[in-house]
């Protein structure tokens, strides 16, 4: 390589050692006075801050510095990814608590929850029913915290059937439903089915007498519709009873296919909300 | 200036921050603030608050874990997810076609159908909704009556839950005329018994649910929760 010649080991630590050199915490460091104290009284931490924030890797990867003025701060709604999905500005109405009380963006949240603790579980649980309810028992029992995180799997997704009912309830009392929204009202009732379905097939996954008789029950429901029921639910279980074939079934349905749906629908929805007009609470 | 014009060669920019009201919006007189930081702040802030209540909830209590899953050991009664149970104490007054299939599917249909029914026909889905959890008991009732005089006729009908879609049937055009009638005229009047008449809806949907979740047992039967 050309620019490996005699002396390059010594001219790029000189380079490295002059922009060391270079940085606010290091001359604040050998300041006047100098030493260790100096790094423990005011101004080391902020200047250390400083460095990392004009230094290149930083600098990629938070295009701008941080937002002061309202130029600034509506540009950062505008261009981020992250932000894309706010508004630049929003009325001081729209901010308060009692507008919406926050159950649609609660809703999402609990999504957001739910994924993540059901990724964690999936590193645990194998969908077969000599399996299953062990890795329940295990995750009581054996795995650090694995109680808590099934429980707040769990707790997450009873309290999402909730929340998702009551921004229905909250929307429909505002009648935030009306003109031009209609779209997305129906939009948000298939967003409820899918949360009770993800639910419902979460629901067999333990294993347990709890999970067996429930999803029994709820799928002789589906072999009441006309004509084509019992085929349905033959379908749904992958025989004519519960069992192995449906808890494979109802696993690939709760972990790919319903979330899957769900977050497509989930982000429709959002665009909607922006695209109509975010003026809810009249 | 044209587009290819503009700094970077972006399509779209941001040129500049007026103070004042942007054209066209709805909500023009009002103060607005910027999203960032005030909207964001929030945002996180509720989702911590989320995270914290979730995580004491679930110190405090633990997830329901029975015994290994039996087929052949059937529990008595064996629920549905809370959610479900108020279908499945619908299934209680109503045969299966009707309490798993016909209830369930209007329900989902008629509050689709809300926004599109203005101004004084906002009664008739709202009205309906309360109609298709209301009926199927009606039908029950209706059913034991003709079963002690018919019973072949009362049988048959109950299979194909002719009962049920004949009152839903008379009560949607009920819900019409009604909609249609001198009751609806002061559209306040009107508002405010369609808002009313949807909670009550949900009260229905949620006294059924903590019907089947605390007060039924063994055969589907009424127990107190004490007992």
């Amino acid at each position: 390589m050309s620019d490996i010649t005699p002396g390059t080991d010594r001219r790029v630590w000189s380079r490295l050692s002059a922009a060391i050199r270079g940085t606010k915490a290091y001359q604040h460091c050998a300041g006047e006075g100098g030493g260790v104290k100096q790094v423990f009284t005011g101004g080391f931490v902020r200047a250390l801050m400083g460095d990392i924030a004009r230094s290149g890797p930083w600098r990629s990867v938070f295009t701008r510095p941080f937002p002061q003025t309202p130029k600034e701060q509506s540009e950062i709604a505008i261009t981020s990814f992250w932000m894309h999905i706010h508004p630049a500005s929003i009325t001081r109405k729209n901010l308060k608590f009692s507008t919406s009380y926050g159950l649609g963006g609660l809703s999402a949240g609990l999504f957001m929850m739910l994924v993540g603790t059901g990724v964690l579980l999936m590193f645990y649980y194998v969908p077969a029913t000599d399996h299953a309810y062990n890795n329940m028992v295990d995750l009581q029992h054996v795995v650090s915290l694995g109680k808590l995180l099934r429980n707040m799997h769990r707790w997450s997704a009873n309290l999402m059937v909730v929340v998702v009912c009551l921004h229905m309830i909250r929307v429909f009392l505002q009648k935030a439903y009306q003109k031009p929204r209609q779209l997305n009202w129906v939009v948000g009732v298939i967003l409820l089915v899918f949360t009770m379905m993800l639910s419902f097939t979460g629901y067999l996954l333990p294993w347990d007498q709890l999970s067996l008789w429930a999803i029994t029950v709820g799928t002789n429901m589906a072999g009441a519709i006309p004509l084509v029921g019992e085929k349905f639910r033959f379908l749904l279980l992958g025989g004519p009873t519960v069992d192995q074939a449906t808890l494979i079934r109802f696993y690939v349905l709760h972990i790919v296919v319903l979330p899957l749906f769900m977050f497509l629908f989930m982000v429709y929805h959002f665009w909607r909300v922006r695209k109509d007009g975010f003026s809810g609470g009249k | 200036m044209p587009i290819s014009d503009a700094p970077d060669n972006k399509e779209y920019g941001l040129l500049g921050f007026v103070e004042g009201h942007p054209p066209a919006a709805a909500d023009w007189e009002e103060e607005r603030v910027a999203t960032y930081p005030h909207l964001i702040v929030r945002e996180f802030l509720a989702f911590g608050v989320m995270f914290m209540t979730l995580m004491v909830l679930s110190i405090l209590f633990d997830a329901p874990l029975e015994e290994l899953a039996n087929p052949g050991k059937t529990p008595n009664p064996a629920k549905a997810p809370w959610y479900f149970l108020s279908m499945q104490e619908l299934l209680h007054y109503s045969p299966p076609f009707i309490a798993g299939f016909v209830v369930p599917g209007l329900l989902v249909v008629t509050i689709c159908t809300i926004p599109y029914f203005r101004g004084r026909l906002l009664l008739v889905p709202i009205g309906f909704l309360i109609a298709t959890l209301i009926v199927p008991m009606i039908d029950g009732i209706i059913w034991g009556f003709l079963h002690a005089v018919v019973p072949d006729f009362a049988d048959a009908s109950r299979v194909y839950g002719l009962p049920t879609i004949v009152l839903l049937a008379l009560s949607a055009i009920g819900l019409f005329k009604l909609a249609l009638s001198p009751l609806m005229d002061d559209p306040k009047r009107g508002e405010r018994l369609c808002t009313r008449l949807f909670l009550l809806f949900v009260f229905i949907l949620l006294i059924l649910v903590l019907i089947g979740t605390f007060f039924r047992g063994p055969e589907w039967r009424w127990v107190w929760p004490w007992q």
